[in-house]
């Protein structure tokens, strides 16, 4: 899978590579509150997982 | 060149974010999302949609004599951007506005409308304005 830059324009296009999607300002919101809310998911899951291993470590130690 | 797409679509295996878009054919093409990149992408979204909203309050409340149908055009506008929030969130404009554009045209009202999307599709018809596939597209690309 691509990891090529994704882009937003002042206009609501999503750049995709060579590909362009239109949304209107409600797909908008409504797919930035997906990113938001998977990317947050993650980012609480890895902190915490990072967290047992620490733990794990200085418990070994 | 940039190739025009038909929706973009998240999802999300626990591990990778991907966003895909999808053509009409429906050709995907998929990029993998960093979180940090996820939310970035997310504000720059809302960024790029407040602005619009705020255009489309703005220009409600400027609007002043001059148009002796400005309120049916209000109601017709509002109705259809709440049918397309019924019927059409997540599917391509255009076509979307054509199918409501022909279900309009064979729009027959019943004495009393229970369905939210045939009153809404009454209160489009009510408006007495004629209403095309374009000025749909028009009116709900705005939203």
């Amino acid at each position: 899978m691509s990891s090529a830059p994704v882009s937003v324009s002042d206009d609501l296009d999503v750049f995709v590579r060579d590909r362009k999607v239109s949304l209107s300002p409600a797909q908008a919101f409504n797919l930035a509150e997906k990113l938001i809310r998977k990317a947050t998911r993650q980012i609480v899951t890895d902190e915490a997982d990072r967290a047992v291993v620490l733990g794990a470590v200085r418990g070994a130690d | 060149m940039t190739e025009a797409a038909a929706r973009a679509v998240l999802s999300d295996d626990g591990e990778t974010i991907s966003l895909t878009v999808y053509t009409e054919a429906g050709a995907a093409v998929p990029v993998a999302l960093l979180p940090v990149r996820a939310v970035v992408l997310g504000n720059q979204l809302i960024a790029a949609a407040i602005p619009k909203l705020a255009c489309r309050e703005k220009s409600k409340a400027n609007k002043r004599g001059g148009d002796p149908r400005a309120q049916q055009r209000r109601r017709r506008d509002e109705a259809l951007c709440e049918l397309h929030n019924l019927t059409g969130e997540g599917k391509p404009l255009e076509p979307w506005s054509r199918e409501i554009a022909q279900r309009l045209v064979r729009f027959q009202p019943l004495a009393e409308e229970t369905n939210p999307e045939r009153r809404l599709m009454q209160e489009v018809k009510d408006s007495g304005l004629p209403i095309g596939s374009d000025r749909i597209r028009k009116v709900v690309g705005r939203q």
